[in-house]
């Protein structure tokens, strides 16, 4: 009995109960009762992508689960877990072994020696049995032909230039066999999986999913879009692999995410939905429209969470610059929307916290000296459970009040450096914002974001006009002046520039080859590859 | 002092700041004053929309279009040569109705604007339930803005059933030119009179407005005998087939409507009138009689010269923004462009027979106008270039421009003079391929054009075509990866799909079609004008990244089609019937020929888990 009220007092209004103990190793659950465990700035849209993919893969070999979302139940929070395979000897062919570039690069006099000699190293330098590689040289007829087929795969990976560990380098996921666990280089035992790159993001991504107005239709075009083991990419990445499954990670639990329900969820749903069910690209040219339309509804659902915390004041529209220099009131308008954005976390922190003095258990806290029934009257509203460095601090402090305005501090001071920061990384990653110098970070849209965004809202040639209240209406974007006045009571920019901001929006949507004029009161938008001929 | 009265009634189609908003009327005047018959021509599609609404089950016919198109002058065409009276359509408010035989009715929107949005409410959803049934006494014939049109269908759309779905057909038919609809469920017909090609319409509107009747009342006059009246001057210019000029005007329209820069029919005549009756002294606009009478006596030519005239100069700045045919002209860079054998023709005079024969011949437009400025500009006796010298050199280049024969061999070629300098090839290939003529070498040049844009690296080959790309489209990286063999330049026995060079149905532009060997057609890509200069200059050696990042979207759409069609055809994705061997195709070029190789490479994939 006890334990349910503990549950229901921590949350938001509406939220499911955290399930499992996942709260266990927290010291407090603030943020993730509004937005989730959790977002993370390190864990960038495409890595929230490819960790959505191996719990989508994860379900899919498992035969126990008839469909690849989980489920929900009404009042349960869903419970899943995953593990990921490492795919070590992929990644070392990959990004580790340097002889098969020098056996490539010069004429050999007996190749098959060669090649032998080269796969008896490989399996030496990781430690394991001397055929453990023999499986290249069946699979494949030469040792140029496996260059090749690792130069193919090599320049297939995501984020090139970084200068990571290997076991922190990814493929673009063509299939299945290209999903790599990331974890740290270790000698013995199970990889241990490394929480900074997959740190749930793609968990959430999955639940908001499973959660949404589609989500039938939208497994079963992940299952045959991007979980395709017979595409020749999946094949060729596979090739490279032993046939064996790949020591994985061990078992992962999922994360928690508290609303049942939310547009954002069916919003990213049905935009992922449009992209893989356009007839006219390829499976592998999805991934990249794909991640920047998650990036784009996560990154919303973190900024309409927080307006929700705070009592639904309304968002502040994201103003997109597409003019520069020419447009300079809009370019400062697109910079303080960004600005007024990534203040709205704290502010809903805040809020969330002092809630508590609404409670009429507060006062009874405030008044009376007993320390424990402060501590436990913050533990079961704000999951707070002091640090052993603090708890010295705190178990002296007889101000309730105090306390509290320490708990937002503590809170506040860990935010600033990882959640608070995840709006702002996903928004440069898809190409939303820019940050220029000696100006700082304002909202814009690159090219492919622009692509995307077509890919995803397109389907029948749509009017300019209709694009743009289509992308105010689905993500609170502001290009034109008619949005603008929607969206402001007075739009702190002259009308003229919003003008010229639409028309440098056509411009570029024209010479993306998205875009056809028709005549001065008619134009569209259209995207080129939505052909009829795939249907879920 | 003599006057030709049709002089000012082609005024009226000019440039004057008031035409352009009561156009018809201040035409109708015009006509009036003058006792002269407006300028008409005749186009197939009156004819052929006639055909169609005196047929059995006559459809329902849309006519659309920029301002300035003909739109509700078709429709007076159509409603008079059907039976109709002069005094019905101009009394019979923003909507008349007609009497055709057996039983049958055209209902005519003359200007869907004209309408009250209650008018247009009912109208129009009238027009929606028409087009449902199958057979009908009624036809509507409606001339509509097509901003306007699907506005108000998406307001309606949820209405009523008739109208559901409209918006989205019309907008794909728009959107895609088709004239009806692809599913066939409504009876009904959409005329675009923008995109409308007929070859040999812009030559019989400068027959109707040169090679009229009226120009006989110039008898009598000093001019005319002594021969030094300008307009009669520059009318020879537009009408002789002596000179090149008429031509390449047509063919200068021609190539902007092929780039989707379209004059409207007013537009096109309001050039024409300009150029007959420059006048820029004092940007005086447009010629008189009595004006003209005055530059023959002060023998003033450069006041008179049409190709000064076709970018507008002749007209006060102000008023020239107002017609976006002189914008339009003047974005292709006449006058600007240019090469060092051009201008060392104009500059220099060299080579010397050449100067004689294109600009020493011309005795009003040619050397006169250019002599002392050319030699001021040689001695240097000049402060500002800008102001002093380079209007000079710019006049006699767009003189040039569309005086010179264009030869595929010459040295200097008319079209070196604009923006689109393989202008001249691009027009050759559109009567080549309409006449059922291959071009190779062009075809060639597009190829190499494509395979050095596709791949990245300088190669030679145009004979066969490498849609290579980078995996996964990954933004930024140059490829290697084909998606499937080569595509051959002509239908061979060995390969399953070739690629083909062809006319576009629609708006017959040149078009590459990737076709199989029962030629099915599973790809295509439009070759505008833009596009065309883009892969020729590629060809001839320019750095693709230097260009228009238009074209390279193109060409990657482009290549993601042709790679889904393949797809779907089951070829090249291998894995499903034969066996478990994998292929993939990639491309190398091969630095001692310049010649890209297809190679490819395969393993053995069985079961993976």
């Amino acid at each position: 009995m006890t334990a349910v009220r503990r549950e229901t007092h921590r949350l938001v209004e509406g939220a499911l109960p955290v399930p499992n103990k996942l709260d266990d190793g927290n010291n407090q659950w603030i943020e993730e009762a509004i937005w989730g465990h959790r977002f993370y700035n390190d864990q960038t849209p495409w890595f929230t992508y490819l960790e959505f993919l191996h719990v989508c893969e994860h379900r899919r070999r498992d035969q126990n689960h008839r469909s690849l979302f989980v489920r929900p139940t009404e009042g349960r929070h869903e419970t899943f877990a995953y593990a990921m395979p490492a795919r070590g000897e992929l990644r070392r062919l990959l990004f580790l072994d340097e002889r098969l570039d020098e056996l490539a690069s010069k004429p050999l006099i007996d190749e098959r020696q060669a090649l032998r000699e080269w796969l008896d190293e490989l399996a030496a330098e990781d430690g394991r049995d001397a055929d453990s590689y023999a499986y290249l040289g069946q699979r494949f007829s030469s040792l140029r032909d496996i260059h090749t087929a690792v130069q193919l795969v090599r320049s297939a990976e995501i984020d090139q230039h970084r200068g990571r560990r290997y076991t922190s380098r990814h493929l673009v996921p063509f299939g299945p066999a290209a999903l790599t666990a990331d974890f740290r280089p270790q000698a013995k035992g199970p990889p241990s999986h490394d929480r900074r790159f997959f740190a749930r993001g793609g968990e959430l991504v999955f639940l908001m999913l499973g959660r949404s107005n589609v989500s039938a239709e939208l497994e079963q075009l992940i299952e045959e879009r991007l979980l395709d083991e017979n595409s020749r990419w999946n094949r060729l990445i596979a090739a490279l692999q032993p046939a064996e499954t790949q020591r994985p990670t061990s078992l992962l639990e999922g994360g928690y995410l508290p609303l049942p329900h939310h547009p954002r969820y069916d919003r990213l749903a049905e935009d992922m939905v449009r992209l893989l069910t356009l007839g006219g690209l390829d499976s592998e040219n999805l991934h990249e429209p794909l991640v920047r339309v998650i990036g784009l509804n996560v990154l919303l659902y973190l900024h309409e969470r927080s307006v929700e915390v705070l009592d639904d004041e309304p968002l502040p529209p994201l103003v997109l610059d597409l003019a520069g220099a020419d447009a300079s009131a809009l370019r400062s308008v697109a910079r303080s929307q960004y600005n007024q954005n990534r203040e709205l976390s704290a502010r809903a922190i805040r809020r969330h916290v002092e809630r508590v003095r609404d409670l009429d258990e507060w006062r009874d806290v405030v008044r009376r000296p007993d320390r424990a029934a402060r501590r436990d009257f913050f533990e079961r509203y704000l999951g707070f459970k002091p640090v052993m460095k603090n708890s010295s601090r705190y178990s002296r402090e007889d101000d309730a009040k105090t306390m509290l305005e320490e708990i937002c501090e503590l809170t506040l001071a860990n935010h600033e450096q990882h959640l608070v920061r995840v709006p702002g990384v996903f928004a440069e990653a898809i190409g939303l914002a820019t940050a220029r110098r000696g100006f700082g970070r304002a909202y814009g849209a690159s090219d492919a974001l622009l692509e995307a965004l077509v890919l995803s809202q397109v389907t029948a040639p749509m009017s300019f006009d209709q694009f743009l209240a289509r992308l105010y209406e689905r993500y609170h974007i502001v290009i034109g002046y008619t949005e603008a006045l929607q969206a402001f009571s007075t739009p702190n920019a002259p009308q003229e520039q919003f003008k010229i901001n639409q028309r440098r929006l056509e411009e570029r949507l024209r010479s993306l080859g998205l875009l056809r004029r028709l005549s001065d009161d008619c134009a569209f938008v259209f995207n080129p590859f939505s052909r009829a001929g795939r249907s879920a | 002092m003599h006057k030709n009265p049709l002089i000012d009634l082609l005024a009226a189609y000019g440039p004057s700041s008031s035409a352009d908003q009561l156009y018809d009327e201040h035409v109708m005047r015009s006509t009036e004053a003058t006792g002269c018959q407006p300028i008409e021509v005749e186009t197939p599609l009156v004819s052929h929309l006639i055909m169609l609404l005196q047929g059995y089950n006559a459809p329902n016919i849309v006519l659309t279009g920029t301002a300035g198109d003909g739109k509700t002058y078709t429709c007076r065409k159509i409603f008079l040569e059907l039976g109709g009276h002069h005094a019905h359509w101009h009394s019979g408010g923003a909507v008349v109705e007609l009497q055709l035989q057996s039983d049958r009715r055209l209902r005519v929107v003359k200007d869907l604007s004209e309408l009250a949005d209650t008018e247009k409410d009912r109208e129009l959803v009238a027009f929606a339930r028409e087009t449902l049934k199958p057979q009908s006494n009624l036809s509507y014939l409606i001339a509509a803005n097509d901003g306007q049109l699907l506005s108000f269908f998406r307001r309606v759309e949820d209405q009523n059933h008739a109208t559901k779905g409209m918006l989205d057909l019309l907008s794909t038919m728009l959107k895609d030119d088709l004239e009806k609809d692809p599913a066939g469920l409504r009876r009904l017909q959409l005329f675009n009179l923008s995109l409308q090609t007929d070859v040999g319409f812009l030559n019989r509107l400068i027959a109707a407005a040169l090679d009229r009747q009226d120009w006989d009342h110039c008898d009598g006059c000093a001019l005319l005998a002594a021969d030094i009246c300008p307009i009669r001057h520059n009318r020879r210019l537009l009408q002789s087939s002596d000179n090149p000029v008429r031509q390449r005007l047509v063919d200068l329209i021609r190539l902007l409507a092929a780039n989707d820069s379209h004059l409207p029919i007013r537009q096109q005549l309001l050039l024409i009138v300009n150029m007959l009756l420059a006048d820029s002294k004092n940007y005086g606009g447009l010629l008189t009689c009595a004006k003209a009478h005055n530059r023959a006596e002060d023998g003033d030519c450069a006041s008179t010269n049409p190709f000064d005239a076709v970018v507008g100069l002749n007209l006060r700045p102000s008023t020239r923004r107002q017609f976006r045919a002189f914008a339009t002209i003047e974005a292709l860079g006449l006058g600007r462009e240019t090469n060092n054998a051009i201008d060392g023709l104009i500059i220099d005079g060299k080579p010397e027979h050449v100067y004689d024969s294109v600009i020493r011949s011309d005795k009003r437009y040619g050397h006169d106008l250019l002599d002392r400025y050319r030699q001021r500009y040689i001695r240097g006796a000049f402060d500002d270039f800008e102001a002093e010298i380079n209007p000079a050199l710019q006049s006699q280049r767009r003189r040039l421009f569309f005086n010179m024969i264009d030869e595929p061999d010459a040295a200097i070629r008319p079209w070196h003079l604009t923006v689109f300098t393989h202008g001249g090839d691009y027009l050759r290939l559109m009567l080549d391929l309409s006449a059922g003529r291959d071009q190779v070498a062009i075809k060639g040049q597009l190829i190499r054009g494509l395979n050095r844009s596709f791949t990245g690296m300088m190669c030679r080959t145009d004979d066969k075509l490498y849609l290579a790309a980078a995996p996964a489209g990954l933004s930024g990286r140059k490829g290697q990866l084909l998606d499937g063999l080569p595509l051959p330049a002509r239908p061979t026995r060995q390969a399953l799909y070739h690629i083909a060079l062809e006319m576009e149905p629609t708006q017959g532009r040149p078009r590459f079609v990737v076709r199989d060997f029962q030629n099915n057609e599973f790809a295509s890509l439009v070759i505008k004008p833009l596009l065309f200069e883009y892969l020729m200059r590629v060809a001839d050696g320019a750095l693709p990244s230097s260009f228009s990042r238009q074209c390279l979207e193109e060409l990657r759409h482009f290549r993601l089609n042709v790679q889904a069609a393949f797809a779907d055809n089951a070829r090249g994705d291998i894995g499903s019937s034969s066996g478990d061997r994998v292929t993939f195709d990639w491309v190398r070029l091969d630095p001692g020929t310049g010649a890209l190789v297809d190679e490819s490479f395969s393993f053995a994939a069985g079961e993976h888990r």
